[in-house]
């Protein structure tokens, strides 16, 4: 996906979720008057701002953007391929669910050593130790020396 | 006077054994950032946040601080090497840095820039230590008016001024003040955008959503990517010649004061100013075809101008309690967490986190010089670390902190959520960095619009009648029209840049 398709789709995106926020700032918040502004009133301003916002994007001549500075072409090198983001984030909610369930070590060891085997492409071998020492090491770290409670 | 006997205190704080570890621990982990490509300062500062719950407030804001500081530094050194820009405001580095290092001059490169960023960032510490109990004496008398309009110029400076088309920063910015406004409202108590979400009830923290959009975001980038090249060049001879010192000598005053005016402005950052010492060094040299060639003047002045700029953005933060970029928002959360208010009153009510970070700053650019003349070819190593591993430890230790910080899963979740929502904003091309600033500006704007509208009994006079008011609505209106100027002017330059050094 190019940068200026992107931002056209964000763009849409932004005047659908600024013309609910409206109604929403409008209908479910009080508005207020000038001299008594409501809890409205503000959403409302910042709605009105993410709507334009949106419609700038929608609007903007493709021209506009190629003449982008340097952070535009950074961020337009080929991004990893969506299959992998999406197992990316599985293992991340899996992470999560299993530290709830199990605690932090547990947690981390076996995440770290998915990680490590899937993204960073290490042996099996090397992802099992990379990942229980650092599992040790961070609840030591915690625990012991920052005195944060672990699940 | 006041200031030296502040810093005189500040020192004394920052001396202490601990504050001394803090700082070279900063600084460390920064140059260590700096020089990984794709892990900016940001991410790491919010990844840090949860280390900082336990410690003082004074020594939270130091170790954050030096990493901020210290990947100004870091980001310079693969500028140089391998053309990667660590960090955004390195970026400039690249054009005159890595010609130079193909001329077998990456050794002076490296050395000018660690020179240049130490008297920049020095030379910007002096001045926003007698400059900062100054402004805040002045800022003691800003009343809501003021602050709104402050922080409204903040606001206009990133939108106007950041980088990426200005469709998307404002789109990003309103985004992160939506999204402050989750929660109570702060004179009401209604709920607003809660949807009956008990969690939600208390709006949103500024830590697990910093974790998320520069932590999480960045990790899920580099996926599947691999950083493979190994560093080839030699660094040499790191100390620069005297007459490669008498080219620089102008280039980094004239880069010191320039970020330093820059950097105090909020909203503005170390990209700008080092942009902005380019093309002056360009307008000044009698030669300029020798630019984009690996003249030293290109890399000494925006080096100094970025570290200079770095410093400054500590004024309007520690002096009016406005972060400027989106580092020092992440700071602000973190004196927040430790019930410490950034505002004017701060030198008064908590003078050692005042002066101790400011001190801790002198301190922490004496130690990245050491750092960087003598043992830049160690952590060149520091690149050989397959991305795969860091990004396994960066994803353990994201999660612990977030949990960390309220010991809620609520708090992952939150972080996760824009973890993904920060890695499609990259897809589409939305800056993150704006969203997170207006985040924090965004309850400081609200509450300063609505006192104000109070005060005045409901007209919007109250922001033209004050002179102070006044005047930052004529400057509000100055900088949304310069900087299209300024822009204009720079995009031509970066341009002419990239054609001449032949990249597409």
């Amino acid at each position: 996906m190019t940068l200026d398709r992107g931002q056209r789709y964000a763009g849409v995106v932004a005047i659908v979720g600024g013309a609910l926020s409206i109604g929403y700032s409008m209908i479910a918040l009080s508005l207020g008057a000038l001299s008594q502004p409501g809890s409205g009133l503000w959403p409302l301003i910042v709605s009105v701002g993410l709507l334009v916002a949106g419609v700038v994007l929608v609007v903007r001549r493709p021209r506009d953007a190629d003449t982008g500075d340097d952070s535009d072409t950074v961020v337009e090198e080929a991004g990893p391929s969506g299959r992998f983001v999406v197992i990316a984030v599985a293992v991340l909610v899996a992470y999560v669910i299993v530290l709830q369930q199990f605690g932090f070590v547990v947690a981390a060891a076996l995440g770290t050593i998915a990680w490590l085997r899937w993204f960073g492409r290490e042996s099996w071998v090397s992802s099992a130790v990379i990942g229980l020492v650092a599992a040790v090491c961070l609840h030591f770290l915690f625990v012991e020396v920052l005195h944060v409670p672990l699940p | 006077m006041d200031a030296i006997n502040g810093l005189a205190d500040g020192f004394a704080v920052a001396a202490s054994p601990a504050n001394l570890a803090y700082v070279a621990l900063g600084v460390l982990c920064g140059m260590i950032v700096g020089i990984l490509p794709g892990l900016g300062p940001v991410a790491t500062i919010a990844l840090l946040l949860p280390l900082t719950y336990q410690v003082e407030p004074a020594s939270a804001v130091i170790l954050l601080a030096g990493i901020f500081y210290g990947a100004m530094y870091g980001g310079t050194i693969t500028s140089v090497l391998l053309r990667l820009p660590g960090e955004a405001a390195s970026v400039v580095t690249t054009f005159d840095g890595h010609p130079m290092a193909k001329q077998g001059r990456a050794g002076p490169a490296l050395g000018i820039a660690a020179i240049g960023s130490f008297i920049g960032g020095t030379a910007a510490v002096v001045a926003l230590t007698f400059f900062s109990p100054w402004m805040a004496s002045v800022a003691l008398e800003f009343g809501p008016p003021e602050y709104a309009l402050l922080a409204l110029l903040g606001l206009s400076l990133v939108v106007r001024v950041g980088t990426g088309s200005t469709g998307a920063i404002l789109l990003s910015a309103c985004l992160g003040l939506l999204i402050a406004t989750v929660g109570q409202d702060l004179f009401t108590s209604e709920p607003r955008y809660t949807f009956d979400a008990v969690g939600l009830l208390g709006g949103l923290d500024i830590a697990p959503i910093a974790m998320g959009l520069f932590g999480i975001a960045e990790v899920l980038d580099t996926v599947g990517k691999r950083y493979g090249d190994a560093v080839k060049t030699h660094v040499g001879r790191v100390l620069p010649s005297k007459n490669d010192l008498r080219r620089s000598a102008g280039a980094i005053v004239r880069g010191s004061g320039l970020g330093f005016l820059v950097g105090v402005m909020p909203g503005i950052g170390g990209t700008v100013a080092s942009l902005g010492s380019y093309a002056v060094e360009k307008k000044w040299a009698k030669d300029p075809s020798r630019f984009g060639k690996g003249a030293i003047e290109g890399v000494a002045g925006p080096e100094s101008a970025n570290n200079a700029a770095a410093s400054a953005s500590f004024v309007p933060l520690l002096t009016l309690g406005i972060p400027g970029s989106a580092a020092t928002a992440i700071m602000f959360g973190a004196l927040l967490l430790h019930n410490v208010t950034p505002g004017p009153l701060l030198v008064e009510q908590h003078p050692e986190v005042f002066w101790g970070v400011i001190a801790s700053m002198y301190i922490g650019n004496l130690i990245l010089l050491v750092l960087n003349l003598p043992l830049v070819g160690i952590f060149i190593q520091i690149l050989r670390v397959r991305t795969g591993i860091m990004t396994g430890l960066i994803v353990a230790v994201t999660i612990i902190g977030a949990y960390a910080l309220h010991n809620d899963f609520f708090d992952v979740w939150v972080m996760l959520f824009f973890g993904v929502a920060g890695y499609v904003m990259k897809r589409v091309g939305l800056p993150p960095a704006p969203l997170l600033l207006a985040f924090v500006m965004g309850p400081i704007l609200e509450t300063a619009i609505r006192q104000s509208l109070l005060m005045s009994g409901g007209g919007l006079g109250i922001f033209v009648s004050r002179p102070v008011s006044l005047g930052l609505i004529i400057v509000t209106l100055i900088v949304v029209v310069l900087p299209v100027v300024m822009k204009t002017a720079g995009r031509q330059l970066a341009r002419r840049q990239r054609s001449g050094t032949g990249r597409g």
